[in-house]
């Protein structure tokens, strides 16, 4: 593991952050052609969080059922996609929108956290949080590169940030962004050129079951490989068997993908992560979710026949 | 854009180690249909779709859309069903960012023999390397961007159960349009507004070909087989007027069942004839295909000489079936003294 050299990813400094923090006061202004709205600016108890403590909180709270969040595009008049706005329902039924421009994204959400990021050219990127159970926000981290996606650990002290260049929008890896210290680490390497995969279409960050080890999943226009962090160690894995599709799940046994289909029905395999093969685990899938049980993990596959389980 | 593929596959051992034998190492290998998988949709199913509420495609990226569905009719060349727009059809089109993955352009879900959908992601989509841009946005479409009718088609062929080529097994880009990582303006295929002929091979397996006139994919190589009887057939009277009736179809043991033994229409099948006795065989007549009978070719020649007859019908360079001859049937005049000739449709008169 190494220290970013080239600061792809910047940790704004604890003391400016912890004041700058609260989406009321700290929210950068306008993020691109489309202003940031700020439904309600302003809400009291915020103010004094640093993005560490909301982070956690948020991270660690429980999501009410009365909770929701949606994610919907804003068109131009010809269709053309301006950006998109993002809809949260605090616990308290407060409602929370904010404007974002096409370069953005929002990740699942975790726990009561609604993390979402957002570029602008001559800003750079913001990654920011949501505290649904509380209506806090907080920015959370920057970069001069483009945050193209972006996960919590499950303290939530811990941010993950992978991210593209500005200028060439060549793949940068995953930056860890400790938020309690500001420490920034590079711990995902940059993404390799494969002819096999293509151009790189999106990356996806997802945590396995235990939650020990970091999946990120590049895909081209339709294959895809994983790269598997084990983030005890700092290792970093690969499974890039050109047969993988869209990722369902990792443990330490397994991952579980799609095939490369595009679009459903579609095949779900299992790549065996220690022995390397592969194995189709169902035929004409139409879902796939991971489900717990009192013991175990589980993948719930609904088919064209029916449902088949399959145990991580 | 021609790559030399090698045998290099476990499953093509056997084929490698037999090539091995006759030919040199480097053996190129034709583009074998599209992969495909899933239940098919009924023969020349009508499946009409309507815009998606809320996520209506914008008018400029509409006529891309319908234009796709024709190309399905007009380059698919088997019984698959037929897309158009209806309003309150059961399937649908959107234009929107509500995919169920995170990278793909385009998205086909089938509900086989029922509905499908398909999504495509607004213009201006950002993504990892850069800006998702349909041509049909631009009047004067810039380098990049994605034809959207023939991703479109490309979604239309995922319908049809149609998968992507393996690309190690692509000998020609334009062989196929369901590759996995389609290109953009103004790469070669970029544009392409109908199926490759690879493409076309699958869908005429899964479907048949829409006629019995359809011209076989010249991704196929169908062994072809060809019947001739006549009536009055054996022996008959100097200057009888005789019936040729053959009939072409794909042989009955080809390797895909669903085409062997279907009739093959309008294609050029020649009536040939030989002295008894003799080696060389001439063109007599062409046959004619018979519309109202798929398969069927006629000619009605006033016979004047015994000869052996065959039917013959060569190996167009233009499908992907091979040329076949029937057995030989043999035509005698009843009487001996009779020396006769059939020129073409002329007949000379008897000398006895």
């Amino acid at each position: 593991m190494r220290r970013v050299a080239e600061r792809p990813f910047n940790g704004p400094p604890l003391a400016i952050l912890a004041a700058a923090m609260l989406i009321a006061v700290a929210l950068p202004a306008d993020t691109a052609a489309l202003p940031l709205s700020l439904a309600h600016p302003k809400r009291a108890g915020c103010a004094t969080q640093a993005p560490a403590a909301l982070a956690r909180a948020a991270r660690q709270n429980s999501v009410p059922s009365s909770i929701s969040r949606s994610v919907s595009p804003i068109l131009g008049q010809r269709g053309e996609l301006m950006g998109r706005t993002l809809s949260a329902t605090a616990s308290d039924g407060r409602r929370i929108t904010r404007t974002l421009p096409a370069e953005s994204f929002v990740a699942p959400p975790t726990g009561a956290l609604v993390l979402y990021g957002l570029h602008h050219p001559d800003a750079g990127s913001q990654i920011l949080g949501i505290d649904t159970d509380t209506g806090c926000e907080g920015l959370l981290a920057t970069t001069d590169s483009i945050a193209r996606s972006a996960i919590s650990d499950q303290s939530g002290d811990a941010l993950y940030v992978h991210s593209v260049s500005s200028s060439t929008r060549a793949d940068l890896g995953v930056t860890r962004y400790r938020l309690s210290d500001g420490n920034v680490e590079l711990v995902v390497p940059p993404l390799p050129a494969d002819e096999r995969f293509g151009r790189t279409f999106a990356t996806e960050l997802r945590w396995s079951v235990a939650e020990d080890e970091l999946a990120v999943q590049s895909c081209g226009f339709s294959a895809c490989r994983t790269r598997i962090l084990e983030v005890a160690t700092g290792a970093v894995s690969t499974i890039d068997e050109p047969a993988q599709g869209s990722l369902v799940a990792l443990s330490d046994a397994r991952l579980i993908a799609f095939a490369t289909c595009p679009g459903r029905p579609c095949e779900v395999l299992s790549f065996d992560r220690r022995a390397g093969d592969t194995e189709v685990v169902a035929g004409e899938a139409l879902a796939a979710e991971v489900r717990a049980d009192a013991e175990a993990f589980i993948v719930v596959i609904e088919t064209t026949t029916g449902k088949v389980e399959v145990d991580l | 854009m021609r790559r030399a593929i090698f045998v290099r596959r476990g499953v093509q051992v056997a084929l490698a180690v037999a090539l091995a034998c006759t030919s040199a190492a480097n053996t190129v290998l034709a583009t074998p249909p599209t992969p495909a998988s899933g239940a098919t949709w009924a023969q020349s199913q009508e499946v009409d779709y309507r815009w998606k509420e809320g996520s209506e495609p914008p008018s400029w990226i509409r006529g891309a859309i319908n234009a796709a569905a024709a190309d399905v009719r007009q380059t698919g060349h088997a019984r698959t069903p037929d897309f158009g727009y209806r309003a309150g059809a059961t399937s649908w089109i959107g234009y929107t960012e509500d995919l169920p993955t995170n990278y793909a352009v385009g998205y086909a879900v089938r509900n086989v023999p029922h509905s499908f959908t398909i999504r495509l992601r607004p213009h201006g989509h950002v993504l990892d390397w850069g800006t998702l841009r349909w041509c049909q946005f631009y009047d004067s479409p810039t380098t990049g961007c994605y034809d959207a009718e023939m991703i479109t088609l490309h979604e239309f062929g995922h319908v049809l159960t149609l998968g992507h080529a393996d690309e190690d097994d692509v000998t020609e880009w334009t062989d196929t349009i369901m590759h996995a990582s389609p290109k953009t303006k103004a790469k070669a295929g970029w544009n392409a507004h109908s199926f490759g002929s690879c493409d076309v091979a699958r869908l005429q397996i899964r479907y048949e070909m829409r006629t019995a006139a359809t011209p076989i994919s010249t991704c196929l190589s169908l062994a072809t087989h060809l019947g001739l009887a006549a009536s009055p057939s054996g022996s008959v009277a100097y200057g009888s007027n005789v019936s040729f009736s053959a009939t072409l179809k794909i042989d009955p043991g080809a390797a895909y069942a669903s085409l062997a033994g279907d009739p093959l229409s309008a294609r050029s099948v020649w009536l040939q004839r030989r002295p008894i006795g003799g080696s060389g065989w001439n063109d007599v007549a062409q046959l004619t295909s018979q519309s109202g009978n798929p398969g069927r070719y006629t000619r009605q020649l006033t016979v004047t000489g015994a000869y052996d007859y065959r039917a013959r019908f060569a190996s167009p360079t233009d499908e992907g079936i091979s040329g076949a001859t029937s057995a030989i049937l043999r035509i005698a005049i009843g009487d001996p003294c009779v020396n006769s000739d059939v020129t073409g449709m002329s007949i000379n008169a008897p000398t006895c």
